[in-house]
């Protein structure tokens, strides 16, 4: 077997290991994502680590050492030359972004589920600075999934199969590991036609859109950071249209999966940019 | 920057740092696995204050040493601050090294600021995880309150952190460390002369009715939660802005020093 791959194999084991070992506990426990308090919920969400911890063992069984920055390195470095402060800054504000002009295709399209507000005006403006502070400064979750996802699977997979077909596959895999949690109604809630199977086929979707974007700037600025943050922010519910959002309605999945459409559209114009960037090739990526 | 970053770690004993807070975290969090809040009933460590709230003594034992993490963590980086000119400084050799580098004033005093900011990054992540853990177990009631009231925390906290460091590294960095602790204790005394200027001359009778002041405190918190979260989300902005003005003020200082 070719070696990329083993060492592919390796961590993917160990990742899918010790995630679902925690994702199982949590579902044989009798817990359901629905059903349970915000403290468990915070507690199984500690399984994000798990990726950054197969990464670290997986370098160390591999002997591929502990680079931080450079050519098959970890990509912890910073570097903010060149104009890629940019891609940092984009990083934390494009999850408010898509995810307000997201919630706002959904008002167009399902306004039953909107009505006015308790929170005042301040509040609404406020929000989207506070979920990016909350998110960068509280990023170790997502920078778990980051450091393993975008630092170590991704970078193999283009080695193995080139951009393309790297970035569908990673993002099958990561909507994969989220589906023990799907099961239990993590993102969907588990009353849907089809459940759970349209729910993980969607999580694929959904994760293969995001894992694209956080692909292009994790390439643009040759560290896992900027898509930590993003990844953060993203996780944040950073939309502001969220507090006009009823409580007591129920949006159909389907009808719920139209707000993926701004992040889908970036993520194209992100992948076009990437098929298209001439420095990004199967040899040179990492 | 990344070797004087790694001559900081080392300045720090950070390796040694390192597994002693990830061993006691760790410990802590297994101890609160073993035995979590719901246990405290079978042994006998739950009781009733005279105001009729149902304390756990359980889910208390493990709040106290998260309250010593936080104050400890604080602690760390006001020592780090310290110990990383202190080292550049006693040590004649490292001096001498840091001297002949060729590095500029600019990525010397950046390299310290970078090093406290994943510094804090890094602590108050594992103090993050650590509240996690431990408000999982702990019992729905009071404690848990508490719990939930340090999650809330740990961004002024970080903010606490970021400032200390901001008002802390350019002292060191530009007059040394014994000078600097002088100034340190001066601006300590400063405060500690408002303070008593204003406990003799302002309106202290809040203070006479103790209890009855945390029982107001915590009203007041639940009554203003959402602009107390508010502003605790915001502070690390204002922090983070203060702290670049003295990472320029530091370096521009630095420069004409070695000038």
């Amino acid at each position: 077997m070719n070696l990329t791959k083993k060492r592919l194999f390796i961590y993917l084991g160990l990742s899918f290991g010790m995630a679902w070992l925690i994702f199982f506990i949590f579902i044989f426990t009798g817990h359901t994502w629905t059903g349970s308090t915000l403290e468990i919920i915070s507690l199984v969400s500690l399984g994000m680590l798990a990726p950054a911890i197969a990464h670290v063992i997986t370098r160390k069984i591999t002997n591929e050492g502990y680079r931080l920055t450079g050519e098959k390195s970890m990509m912890l470095g910073i570097d903010l030359k060149e104009k890629k402060w940019v891609f940092f800054l984009l990083a934390m504000f494009l999850p408010v972004v898509y995810s307000s002009l997201g919630d706002g295709i959904l008002w167009l399209v399902f306004p039953e589920a909107f009505g006015e507000t308790e929170f005042s005006l301040f509040v609404v403006i406020i929000y989207p600075l506070i979920v990016v502070v909350q998110g960068v400064v509280l990023s170790f979750a997502a920078f778990g999934e980051e450091f393993g996802w975008r630092g170590y699977m991704m970078p193999k997979l283009i080695e193995l199969m080139g951009m393309p077909k790297a970035i569908i596959i990673g993002g099958i895999i990561w909507g994969l590991w989220h589906a023990p949690l799907t099961c239990v109604g993590h993102n969907f809630g588990m009353d849907y036609p089809g459940f759970p199977y349209v729910g993980i086929i969607v999580m694929c979707l959904f994760c293969t859109a995001l894992g694209t974007v956080l692909m292009y700037v994790t390439i643009k600025t040759n560290s896992i950071w900027p898509a930590a943050f993003m990844h953060a922010v993203n996780n944040s519910m950073p939309s502001v249209l969220l507090f006009f959002m009823k409580q007591d309605v129920e949006i159909p999945l389907w009808i719920h999966s139209f707000s993926n459409i701004p992040l889908i559209i970036i993520a194209i114009l992100c992948f076009w940019l990437m098929i298209k960037g001439k420095s990004i090739t199967k040899d040179n990526t990492h | 920057m990344g070797g004087l970053m790694y001559k900081d770690f080392v300045a720090i004993k950070g390796k040694r740092i390192c597994i002693i807070l990830l061993s006691f975290i760790a410990l802590l969090c297994i101890l609160r696995v073993i035995f979590p809040g719901s246990m405290a009933e079978g042994l006998e460590m739950v009781f009733v204050n005279d105001q009729g709230i149902r304390i756990n003594t359980l889910d208390l034992m493990f709040v106290m040493p998260y309250i010593c993490i936080i104050f400890s963590i604080v602690c760390f980086i006001d020592m780090w601050c310290a110990r990383l000119s202190e080292a550049d400084e006693s040590c004649s050799r490292i001096k001498n090294y840091v001297c002949s580098l060729p590095v500029s004033a600019n990525s010397y005093v950046a390299s310290k600021y970078v090093f406290i900011t994943i510094a804090t990054y890094v602590l108050i992540s594992l103090l993050s995880v650590t509240g996690i853990v431990l408000t999982a177990f702990a019992e729905e009631g009071y404690v848990l309150d508490i719990l939930r009231m340090f999650e809330v925390m740990v961004l002024p906290v970080t903010s606490l952190l970021i400032l200390v460091a901001s008002i802390e590294l350019p002292l060191y960095i530009l007059i040394g460390r014994e000078k600097g602790n002088l100034v340190k204790v001066a601006i300590a005394l400063l405060f500690v002369f408002v303070l008593i200027g204003f406990m003799l001359f302002a309106d202290m009778n809040w203070l006479s009715e103790k209890e009855q002041f945390l029982v107001k405190f915590l009203n007041w918190y639940t009554k203003y939660q959402m602009e107390v979260t508010i502003a605790s989300y915001l502070t690390p902005v204002i922090d983070l802005i203060i702290f670049y003005l003295s990472y320029r003020i530091t370096v521009f200082f630095k420069a004409r020093q070695e000038a």
